[in-house]
């Protein structure tokens, strides 16, 4: 028999093929064993999260959390409380005032073309202006902050996120006296807490352009057609409150709330 | 033989390893019917409320939170027009009604009210659903964004009543009946 001009023997094809198929298999069942493995190393290493983490509760408070130094416990403990009294800031007051401007390009793409917005009016919250606890679960030091209420019970113990996502992360709950929104990032392995804090900002910005937001199309300026269309928003948000945190391999998902009565817009 | 044991070797590697290669990505990804079929099912048959309009968008990025941001301006920008054509028909009924020659003024503050309302300002426009699907190191968000229509009706009606010669004309159209209806309807 020939292949490809080489001629071939009964035996050697047989090894040949032999030769291809044990390769093949190996190739296949390596796949399988790594995505099994993979699977097995994820379940037994789910991340764990203080009980304030899952379903906060209905109070404003900031949660903090910082990866921990044995070198400079210090540092690790600063960084955690700055994060959690940013985050009772945000709860207790804040103006969320901006714009982000996009075009709309052939094939009724939208593209981003930037965005800026500002956190105004913010409360003054420092570690002296409120009431901190704090807790350390290797890899991280977690701080608490109040707002001079003393923190809930049972909030350092510790439990993994729920591994099917919540009910939320798909569907806005609804009710007539709050405002929801959620936000989400991308998990950075670096810095989670950053995650987090991104996540939780993005739900908070959402919030704002919920309350009310103004869509100004460009459609023709000076006498060149474009897609472009700046939305603005302008909202005071008092007693927002995050009270559900979930992720992902990849992704991390905040749900945050406002009362009704704590949402103001500054727009005309 | 030798040959072709080592071209066959070479493939078989070449076909385990071919995939690490990382090709650019493509930020703008043509639907296909992959993506089609992954839709959630509330994006191809939007809700049915008459207290609420509805806008679906569907946005792709690398940056997560961008694709999020981006299908939901795209939603907001088709609220914004829903209402907007929603006001231009009550003008257009109003004008019918009154009539193009009874009095031009009272066209003219009628217009000047609905784009006062209308002005693309978006009371309560809430992302109602969000999926979010991974397809070849894109992101690309879906959105289901709803707006509740009382705010800006009670808003027209009361730019209206501020005008007293304007409303007492409205309030003999048919329009006004449609838009107390839909006030009535909202409230309960």
């Amino acid at each position: 028999m020939k292949i490809w001009g080489a001629s071939v023997d009964a035996p050697s094809l047989i090894w040949l093929c032999a030769s291809a198929g044990i390769a093949l298999g190996g190739v296949l069942s390596a796949s399988c064993a790594w995505g099994t493995a993979e699977q097995l190393i994820r379940e037994s290493s789910l991340p764990r999260y203080p009980a304030v983490f899952h379903e906060s509760p209905n109070s404003s408070l900031g949660i903090g959390f910082s990866k921990f130094s044995k070198l400079s416990p210090q540092e690790s403990y600063t960084h955690a409380v700055e994060m959690a009294c940013r985050s009772l800031a945000w709860s207790t007051q804040v103006r969320v005032k901006g714009e982000r401007l996009f075009e709309q390009t052939a094939g009724d793409r939208t593209e981003s073309r930037g965005e800026n917005i500002d956190l105004l009016d913010l409360a003054e919250i420092g570690p002296e202006k409120c009431t901190l606890d704090t807790l350390l679960h290797p890899p991280y030091a977690w701080v608490v902050a109040t707002d001079n209420s003393t923190p809930p019970q049972g909030w350092k113990e510790l439990a993994a996120l729920s591994a099917t996502a919540p009910l939320w992360i798909s569907s806005t709950p609804g009710n007539p006296s709050w405002h929801y929104a959620t936000g989400c990032s991308q998990i950075a392995y670096k810095n989670e807490p950053g995650s987090w804090e991104l996540a939780a900002y993005n739900a908070l910005v959402e919030l704002a352009f919920l309350v009310k937001s103004r869509v100004r199309r460009l459609d023709k300026s000076e006498e060149i057609e474009s897609g472009s269309s700046i939305v603005e928003v302008d909202s005071s948000l008092r007693g927002v409150q995050f009270v559900g945190h979930w992720r992902d391999r990849e992704v991390a998902y905040v749900l945050a709330r406002v009362p009704v009565s704590g949402a103001t817009s500054h727009l005309d | 033989m030798r040959t072709i044991t080592v071209l066959l070797w070479g493939a078989l590697v070449l076909a385990a390893f071919g995939g690490c290669g990382a090709p650019a990505t493509n930020l703008a990804p043509e639907a296909n019917k992959k993506t089609i079929s992954n839709l959630p099912e509330w994006y191809i048959n939007n809700p049915d409320d008459p207290n609420y309009i509805f806008a679906t968008a569907t946005m792709t990025s690398k940056d997560l939170q961008l694709a999020v941001d981006k299908a939901a301006t795209a939603a907001r920008t088709q609220l914004a027009q829903q209402l907007e054509t929603k006001f231009a028909n009550l003008t257009k009924q109003f004008q019918e009604e009154v009539g193009a020659g009874e009095s031009s003024e009272l066209l003219q503050q009628f217009t000047s009210a609905t784009k006062a309302v209308t002005q693309q300002t978006l009371n309560g426009s809430k992302i109602d659903k969000k999926d979010i699907q991974s397809e070849s190191g894109i992101y690309r968000a879906s959105v289901l964004m709803s707006l509740p229509i009382g705010p800006a009706n009670q808003m027209l009606m009361d730019k209206l009543k501020a005008n007293q010669d304007l409303y007492t004309r409205f309030r003999a159209t048919k329009a006004f009946e449609e838009l107390d209806k839909e006030l009535k309807e909202g409230g309960q």
